[in-house]
């Protein structure tokens, strides 16, 4: 099937989320991350990931959705962008999830506002949506002098 | 048998019969060599050689790899100029890449190949520019001098030479499809004919070896010093390469012996002597080419199937690579040919080559007896080096090493050295190894605090040396990737003279930091930008002798290279004290080539215009040289270093000199740094800022640290030092209270400055790594390392970090300088506007008693810097046409301040000389040598526009003008 398509799924709140597949270097649980001062809100901070230095970015902050408890760690979720290797940090990761082309739709209107921007589309699966994030603009943070 | 060689009829085989005749000059010096030349002479290079011989390793591969994929670009850029003639995106692309690939030549030293590019860079030049319109006669021209400039290339390739071909037909139709043209070629013409005209030269000489050899003339020692250290490197290269050549000789010998018909065989057996030939003629081992010369004509002969193979013939050729591999021994352990006379080997082979011949040599020495006649060969070596040989230690040495163990096996081990001193290795592993050796290093670190909780003596003596062996190895990794600046300088000293030689005038070249450490993929990307730096300086930057002398400076020019690591970065600063650059010049060449407008010129500083010769298709130099001005080079430096995340900036003052400063990141560099912790963080300061380290307990921080205007200075030895907190500075809680003070001293730039921390841990060395994209808009830190423990420390940008907070004094920030009316100078720092735009006058229009313009969506409010600053409302202000504004944005709010005219955009440390009561400005400062009004852009705005700034509780300290 030509047009089937794979996704790297992962949990925020009881939202699926997707990545393509082709997009994620690898998923790993919560490491201890560096707080970087003066970083905007959405950057959690630095992991040393085996000698490299990544960016984690707080995937529910970054979606305007309320922190997760404290007592709950989220997990990694790699991801290759073309500003180089950006770590999103989730809720929990879900399976790799194949679906086909004829079930996408555009993002409807039910899909909380703020979601709007970072989600490409939609996937019917078993009755859920699996809303497809626009990684790139996901990562898109800039910590301009212009943000002070 | 020595002796038949002065009658031997057979010998001037030098008809050249395939492509090997390339080395016709070379081949002539052979015939000369035949009578015992001194043996020292041999290895003196020619200039060229050396130049040759050095790249042949490298230099030469990376440039074939390079010009093929550009001549593949270029095939393609043409036809589609063809089918789109007026495309000048094309064209400057297809320039740019003659342009490279001149450029690279003429550094190697290909000559011919440089002068084909040279005339055809001419021809695209005026293409460009408009001079000359694109027709189907002169496609064919540049399409055949594309097809001349690969068949050049795979000659370099494959015999490392340009090869045989003449191209003059060529470049004369290239000369004259761009002369038909006429009048303005004039100055362009003669060059080109010269260049022409240096296809008759043999390969590889040139203007450079031209001038070369005057060199050698007027002043011979100090190049010849410069040569050995230079031949010492290409001999090596060349012997490792010689001896894999000679190993794949022996076995496809033997196996042609066996199966005498294969082509495929005799070809490679061919090619590879014609390699070794070809290198032993430019580094100048006429001995070894004239034997690889004879034995090549023998194997050219059998591939063309007029001879076959017989034992003889294999033996002779079995004996031939012996005979090479014995010279190869003696010039690797005593630097010169040996005094052998191998002309009964070149003999015999020279008769081989006819079949008369053939059966005389058999008849004379039937076949079990050739190997003796290979002993033959090899005995007199030993005597005459006996002869030769002045330092009985060394002959000695010399005996043992080769004499005795001549077929000893372990010969080659001991001759290998140097083919195994050297391997290649691809920089992925080497980053791959780094990686595992930095986890290997945490993994060592973890066992280490917990080897100190254990008592057993042996686990702890274990750790010890894990420890050590760990250190050393990190070591040795990163010592893999990082080299000093130094590698790639030291061809500059000769490439500066050879320039200066070649345009006629005097430069001293200086260099500093030559240690200046980075990484290797860096310094291979520097190295071309410089390179062509280097050349501009040198053709444009410093005047000729009489000039300088005229306006009373020293006749010798002085090109200075600097290199050091400054705030995370390395620094290269290419000066020199030449005429400078005229920013009234660039503007007028800038506007006739429409690089920019009228109006924008009107805008443009004294260093924006200059930073103009950045731009695609610029020159400022009407007379093309082969050295530079082509206006390719500039923005091909930019865009290369900005390739590797650097930036290039330009700064020149007419009649003094330029400074180009080119900041590279060192992502992978290794910088000693002082770990400092404030808020339960370390943090990394680079050595390179700090100054000193204070720590006052309660008492002496309630005396010395005072409260001026409200900032607090530390005094330290009589200077007033401003203080920082870097907890208020990164707004993160102070974790330790206590009286106690660390402080800092630090300098960024010219200023100094306290910063206080709440504790001082140990120096250590750290490995730079780049923030990501998303942390790099923050000033205050520059990357970030890895620390022992595996935690990760942020890197100070102390630069950054004084401009936060706004550190008396020393705040080197970029003003935008503006006027109000005819003569006075304003500036506003330059991180304060948003965007510098004009309106129309007829675009403004009125709301209330404001001024606005519909700006982006929104309608923006101007205010008349002049009336606020009660200034007056100047006359002509009514009747321009066109107004000036500055942009302020804040609250994403904007208004428009409207300036008479923008004068230049600087980068200062601002001294504030005098404190004013003038409503709207901050102070007086010094910039350019002007006295310069610092303009209070908050008050201006708020004082024309209350409600701007939403969260301002102030009142208005400027009434409405």
């Amino acid at each position: 099937m030509a047009d089937q398509k794979q996704f790297c799924t992962f949990y925020l709140d009881n939202h699926i989320f997707g990545v393509k597949v082709e997009q994620v270097q690898k998923v790993f649980r919560y490491q201890e991350v560096t707080k970087v001062p003066l970083a905007p809100p959405v950057v959690r901070g630095l992991i040393n990931l085996r000698g490299q230095i990544i960016t984690a970015i707080d995937l529910r902050r970054r979606l305007g959705m309320a922190p997760q408890p404290e007592d709950k760690l989220p997990m990694n979720v790699l991801l290759r962008t073309e500003d180089g290797v950006v770590s999103l940090l989730v809720d929990e990761i879900g399976d790799v999830l194949e679906v086909s082309e004829e079930g996408y739709e555009r993002s409807p209107e039910t899909i909380p506002q703020e979601f709007r921007e970072l989600v490409l589309g939609v996937y019917k699966v078993q009755c859920k949506l699996l809303l497809i994030l626009d990684s790139e603009k996901a990562v898109n943070v800039n910590a301009g002098i212009l943000a002070t | 048998m020595n002796d038949s060689d002065k009658e031997d009829p057979v010998a001037p085989d030098l008809t050249p019969d395939d492509e090997g005749s390339a080395q016709e000059d070379g081949i002539g010096e052979v015939v000369d060599s035949d009578k015992e030349e001194p043996v020292a002479p041999d290895l003196t290079p020619d200039d060229n050689g050396s130049e040759l011989g050095d790249g042949m390793g490298e230099i030469v591969n990376e440039f074939l790899v390079e010009s093929y994929e550009d001549l593949d670009q270029l095939d393609q850029d043409l036809i589609g100029l063809e089918q789109n003639p007026g495309d000048i995106n094309i064209l400057s692309s297809i320039f740019r890449t003659i342009h490279t690939i001149k450029g690279a030549c003429g550094f190697i030293g290909f000559s011919k190949l440089e002068s084909v590019a040279h005339i055809g860079g001419n021809l695209l030049g005026k293409l460009r520019d408009g001079e000359l319109t694109l027709t189907t006669s002169r496609t064919s021209a540049l399409l055949a001098m594309v097809d001349a400039i690969r068949q050049m290339l795979s000659c370099i390739e494959n015999d490392q030479n340009e090869g045989t071909a003449d191209y003059s037909d060529l470049v004369e139709t290239l000369a004259q499809l761009q002369a038909d043209y006429g009048k303005s070629n004039a100055p362009a013409e003669p060059i080109d004919v010269e260049a022409g005209k240096n296809e008759s030269a043999p390969a590889f000489s040139g203007l450079k070896t031209e001038s070369a050899s005057e060199t050698h003339q007027t002043e011979p020692v100090q190049p010849s010093a410069e040569i050995d250290e230079d031949m010492e490197l290409i001999v090596n290269m060349f012997l490792v390469e010689s001896y894999e050549n000679l190993d794949r000789l022996d076995k496809d010998l033997v196996e042609l012996e066996q199966d005498s018909g294969n082509t495929e065989t005799l070809s490679r057996i061919f090619r590879t002597i014609h390699t070794i030939k070809g290198s032993c003629g430019f580094i100048g081992l006429h001995k070894l080419e004239r034997v690889a010369h004879v034995g090549e004509n023998l194997l050219g002969k059998l591939r063309d199937g007029e001879l076959v193979l017989n034992p003889s013939r294999t033996n002779a050729l079995l004996a031939m690579v012996d005979a090479i591999r014995q010279m190869l021994n003696c010039i690797e352990s005593k630097r010169n040919e040996d005094g052998v006379d191998y002309s009964s080997l070149v003999n015999t082979l020279g008769k081989l080559l006819t079949d008369e011949g053939s059966a005389q040599v058999a008849a004379s020495a039937p076949a079990p007896a050739e190997e003796k006649k290979a002993e033959k060969v090899f005995v007199p070596v030993e005597e005459k080096i006996d002869r030769r040989q002045a330092n009985p230690v060394e002959e000695a040495g010399y005996v043992a090493r080769h004499g005795d163990k001549r077929f000893d096996a372990d010969r080659r081990k001991e001759t290998r050295e140097i083919v195994d001193s050297s391997i290649r290795v691809e920089v992925d592993i080497l980053d791959r190894l780094m990686n595992l050796v930095d986890e290997l290093v945490l993994a060592r670190n973890q066992i280490l605090q917990y080897a100190t909780a254990q008592s057993d003596s042996t686990f702890t003596a274990t750790s010890r040396h894990l420890n050590l062996v760990a250190t050393e190895l990190q070591e040795g990794i990163m010592k893999t990737r990082i080299q000093p600046i130094g590698n790639i300088w030291s061809k500059f000293p000769r490439v500066v003279r050879d320039l200066s030689m070649a345009v006629g005038k005097k430069i001293r070249l200086e260099m500093e930091g030559n240690d200046t450490e980075l990484d290797k993929t860096l310094i291979e990307a520097i190295k071309d930008p410089l390179m062509h730096i280097i050349r501009n300086s040198c053709d444009h930057g410093i005047e000729s002798p009489e000039k300088r002398a005229a306006s009373g400076k020293d006749e010798v020019g002085v090109l200075l290279l600097r290199a050091f690591h400054e705030g995370g970065q390395v620094n290269i600063e290419i000066i020199d004290d030449g005429g400078g650059i005229d920013p009234e010049k660039i503007k007028n060449i800038a506007l006739s080539k429409n690089v920019i407008t009228q109006e924008q010129a009107e805008r443009m500083g004294g260093r924006e215009l200059v930073n103009l010769i950045f731009t695609p298709g610029f020159s400022t130099v009407e007379k093309v040289t082969n050295v530079s001005g082509r206006g390719v080079g500039m923005d091909v430096v930019r865009t290369s270093i900005e390739k590797i995340g650097g930036s290039v900036d330009i700064q020149s003052i007419p009649g003094k000199g330029t400074t180009l400063r080119v900041k590279i990141p060192l992502t992978l560099a290794i910088i000693p740094a002082l770990i400092i912790t404030t808020a339960g963080e370390r943090y990394a300061i680079p050595q390179v800022n700090l100054l000193e380290l204070v720590c006052l307990d309660g008492e002496q921080a309630k005396t010395s640290i005072k409260l001026v205007q409200g900032a607090p200075v530390y005094r330290l030895r009589g200077n007033l030092l401003p203080l920082v907190f870097l907890n208020d500075e990164l707004q993160v809680a102070k974790e330790v209270e206590s009286d106690a003070v660390n402080i800092v001293i630090l300098h960024a730039g010219d200023c100094q400055f306290g910063l206080v921390v709440e504790g001082i841990s140990d120096t250590e060395e750290i490995l730079v790594k780049p923030l990501g994209k998303q942390l790099k808009g923050i000033p205050v830190f520059s990357g970030a390392t890895i620390m022992g423990d595996g935690k990760l420390a942020l890197i100070l940008d102390v630069m950054g970090l004084a401009q936060k907070a706004q550190v008396i004094g020393g705040d080197r920030q970029a003003l935008l300088i503006f006027a109000l009316e005819q003569d006075d100078r304003m500036a506003i720092p330059l991180s304060e506007v948003a965007r510098l735009e004009q309106f129309k006058r007829s675009d403004m229009e009125r709301s209330g008693e404001q001024d606005v313009v519909r700006y982006r969506g929104g309608i923006m409010p101007l205010i008349y810097l002049r009336n606020v600053l009660n200034m007056g409302v100047a006359q002509e202000d009514s009747v321009k046409e066109v107004v000036q504004a500055v942009v302020f944005t804040k609250n994403d709010r904007s208004v428009g301040m409207i300036v008479e005219r923008i004068i230049d955009i600087v980068e200062e440390v601002i001294t504030v000389k005098c404190e004013t009561n003038r409503p709207g400005v901050l102070g007086t400062i010094v910039v350019q040598d002007r006295v310069t009004d610092l303009l209070d852009v908050e008050n201006v705005v708020r004082a024309a526009d209350p409600s701007f700034l939403i969260d301002a509780k102030d009142v208005a300290l400027v009434e409405e003008g």
